[in-house]
């Protein structure tokens, strides 16, 4: 090959690795811009009107066998509430949760008991937290910096930390959240205790979008969260999202009485 | 006079028999003090974290019964008591209002079941002062101030607690307890402090704001747990509750008649009885802490049966040197009977040679135990065993002795060798001089 065409060759391929094709920032966001970025986030998730999906919850515990639960989750976020019923299996059928003005109560219907529970309350003994089934609010409740852009794969990401807000009730005070540079979305999130110490981390690789007639857009919701726990290492929980429906629902759902009725 | 320089002189002439003699008096000494200080030590341990976590010098307890068959450890109208306490408590240096619970903690990775100690905010530096943060987090505690978790109270544990919810300071927990009307209730908090263990009461002892517990349990305004009076001398409890008892029968409370038992058993007891309203008990710090004075009773009795046993042995010892001082001293004593010394005097010369070298053995050794045991407890030997650090209420080996004491054991072993001493001392008093002479030839 004559030495034109190596130099040829060798421009382009000095361009093709540029930074500058490349997309990515030229500059890290102002404060405004990540204040922004995570407004966009929770409105990406957020819908005007009711919320309904059915999931699968597999929970894996170290040194034990694998644990498959079936639920219903339900949220009108207009109004702040939320509630998930596990369906499945016979044993925990019945069983769930219910958010009203900042409280979330548990139920069990096997003893017919409705007990109050706080943000750090592990769902059904999972590793997950009401926080990861309801309306992203991480605006309202977090402070954020920017650390910086990363690689997450073959994902460019901007790599943020969050710190709870004063007012907060939130289960994690520090969490470091990896965003798709590309669509906004998450992609990784780290919760941390208030020492510093890594409690959880998050996967959310896939995520689907849904058109919601209420909120005159589309509505984000992600197919699938691995939540692994980093102080019992092998213990990991999934979440897997489907059936994702954005109708209307009934208005007295979002009662106790409700939830009672659907183990009689 | 004469006596006590023959006496002196006596036993330096049997110098390396008395040498020994007294070392092996010493030797006893010691150990006696030894195992005073052990004593004064555990209960030294267990009035400090008694009286830091469970009781104050006197307890003001309320106990509420809305119905015959329920009973709640509450106090109602306590702002209004408490004056009145203040008042008419003779010795009075303080009145707490505190606050007690039962209930989990749960942390990430496990929970524990323990008792909740709700303190007020006019008690912290002096927490402060009487817990020992675990150095492993700094020589100051990590009081929980950082903005962003004030709205959370500050839950203080203990190493071994810790340990077992593995967590440390800055870590979210979750408070679980039962309400008085049969609710479960939850709280969020954040762990603001560890601290060395103290012993078993701290086992089962967590410490937060009163404020905090308060709302966990829904109480209504002016409703406590209990009233911890810290008096100006611990000694005057017992009078001092007398008095108290008398000031609210005046005030127009109910009392409960007087009990040893701790509220927890209190509790129990009462929920059979018919009677409705509130009615109040008035407890020193031993009666809270009773279920816990058996290991100061058991190592008291272990205490006398070793040092009753030491003290034969020596009463053994000290009888028989006599009696071969006697034989060997037989012409001496018949000399002195013979010059005209009395009987008396000749029993009393074997008597004072037994006290002289056992005051002066005594004083020696009971000395040293207490040096050794000041120097033990500043050198905070730590306890390897679980078992152990729950009877010895510490974390670290504590002695305590007081003067009063060295004092004491040194005239007890004293009075126990010159007791000794008495019957050799006897024969050799009725030795007649011509006995004596002839045993020469």
């Amino acid at each position: 090959m004559r030495a034109i065409h190596m130099l040829a060759l060798f421009l382009l391929a000095a361009l093709a690795l540029s930074p500058a094709l490349h997309a990515g920032r030229e500059r890290p966001p102002t404060a405004r811009e990540i204040e922004q970025m995570l407004e966009a986030l929770d409105e990406r998730q957020r819908n005007s009107g009711d919320y309904r999906w059915e999931g699968m919850i597999y929970q894996q515990e170290r040194g034990k066998a694998e644990t498959a639960y079936q639920a219903l989750v339900f949220r009108r976020d207009e109004e702040d509430k939320l509630m998930i019923l596990f369906t499945a299996p016979r044993t925990e059928a019945g069983k769930g949760y219910l958010r009203i003005d900042q409280t979330l109560f548990r139920y069990d219907p096997t003893i017919g008991r409705w007990e109050r529970t706080t943000e750090r309350e592990r769902i059904l003994g999972t590793n997950t937290r009401r926080a990861d089934f309801d309306e992203s609010r991480l605006a309202e409740e977090y402070a954020a910096s920017y650390v910086g852009e990363e690689a997450l794969g073959a994902y460019t990401v901007d790599h943020l930390l969050l710190q709870a807000r004063p007012a907060s009730d939130v289960a994690y005070p520090r969490v470091e959240l990896w965003l798709d540079q590309a669509t906004g979305n998450t992609l990784k999130r780290q919760d941390f205790s208030a020492s510093g110490k890594l409690l959880r981390t998050l996967y959310l690789p896939t995520w689907n979008r849904y058109y919601s007639e209420s909120k005159g857009d589309d509505v984000y919701v992600p197919a699938e969260i691995r939540v692994y726990d980093e102080l019992e290492v092998g213990t990991y929980t999934i979440v897997t999202v489907k059936n994702v429906d954005l109708r209307p629902l009934p208005a007295n759902l979002f009662t106790k009485a409700w939830l009672e009725s659907q183990s009689r | 006079m004469v006596v006590l320089r023959l006496s002196l002189q006596n036993l330096w002439g049997a110098r390396h028999r008395s040498l020994l003699l007294g070392l092996a008096l010493s030797l006893v000494a010691f150990l006696w003090v030894i195992m005073l200080a052990l004593s004064g030590g555990i209960r030294a341990s267990l009035l400090r974290s008694a009286t830091t976590l469970a009781t104050g010098h006197l307890n003001v307890s309320g106990y509420y019964k809305s119905s015959a068959g329920d009973v709640a450890a509450v106090l109602t109208d306590v702002a209004r008591l408490r004056r009145l306490v203040r008042a008419r408590t003779p010795g009075v240096a303080e009145v707490r209002v505190r606050n007690r619970g039962w209930g989990k903690v749960i942390s990430e990775t496990s929970s524990i079941q323990t008792g909740m100690i709700g303190y007020g905010d006019d008690e912290i530096d002096d927490l402060l002062d009487a817990l020992t943060p675990v150095a492993e987090y700094g020589d100051t505690p990590a009081l929980i101030d950082d903005e962003g978790m004030a709205r959370l109270p500050s839950l203080w544990l203990f190493a071994d607690q810790a340990e077992r919810l593995r967590v440390e300071p800055g870590d979210g927990v979750t408070l679980r307890i039962e309400t008085l009307g049969g609710q479960t209730n939850t709280m969020d908090a954040i762990v603001g402090m560890i601290a060395e263990d103290m012993g078993l009461l701290s086992s089962f002892s967590v410490l937060m704001p009163s404020s905090a517990l308060a709302e966990l349990y829904q109480f209504a305004p002016d409703t406590a747990g209990v009233l911890h009076v810290v008096l100006d001398d611990i000694d005057r409890a017992d009078s001092a509750a007398a008095a108290l008892r008398q000031a609210l029968l005046q005030g127009g409370h109910e009392l409960l008649e007087p009990s040893s038992e701790p509220f927890f058993v209190r509790l129990q007891e009462l929920s059979t009885e018919a009677w409705r309203g509130q009615k109040i008990d008035v407890t020193v710090w031993r009666d809270e802490v009773s279920y816990l004075t058996w290991i100061l009773t058991a190592l008291t009795t272990l205490t006398a049966l070793l040092s009753s046993i030491l003290a034969g042995l020596i009463a053994i010892g000290v009888m028989n040197v006599q009696w071969i001082a006697v034989r060997e001293r037989t012409t001496e004593i018949g000399t002195l009977r013979a010059i005209g010394m009395s009987r008396a005097r000749v029993g009393a010369l074997f008597v004072i040679e037994s006290l002289t070298l056992g005051f002066a053995a005594a004083m020696c050794g009971a000395w040293l135990g207490g040096a050794a045991a000041k120097l033990l407890d500043l050198a905070e030997i730590p306890v390897p065993l679980e078992a152990l650090r729950a009877i010895l209420m510490s974390n670290t080996l504590r002695l305590h002795v007081e003067a009063s004491s060295l004092l004491g054991a040194a005239c007890l072993l004293t009075g126990i060798v010159g007791l000794s001493a008495l019957w050799p001392a006897l024969r050799a008093a009725r030795i007649a001089p011509v006995t004596a002479i002839q045993s020469v030839a």
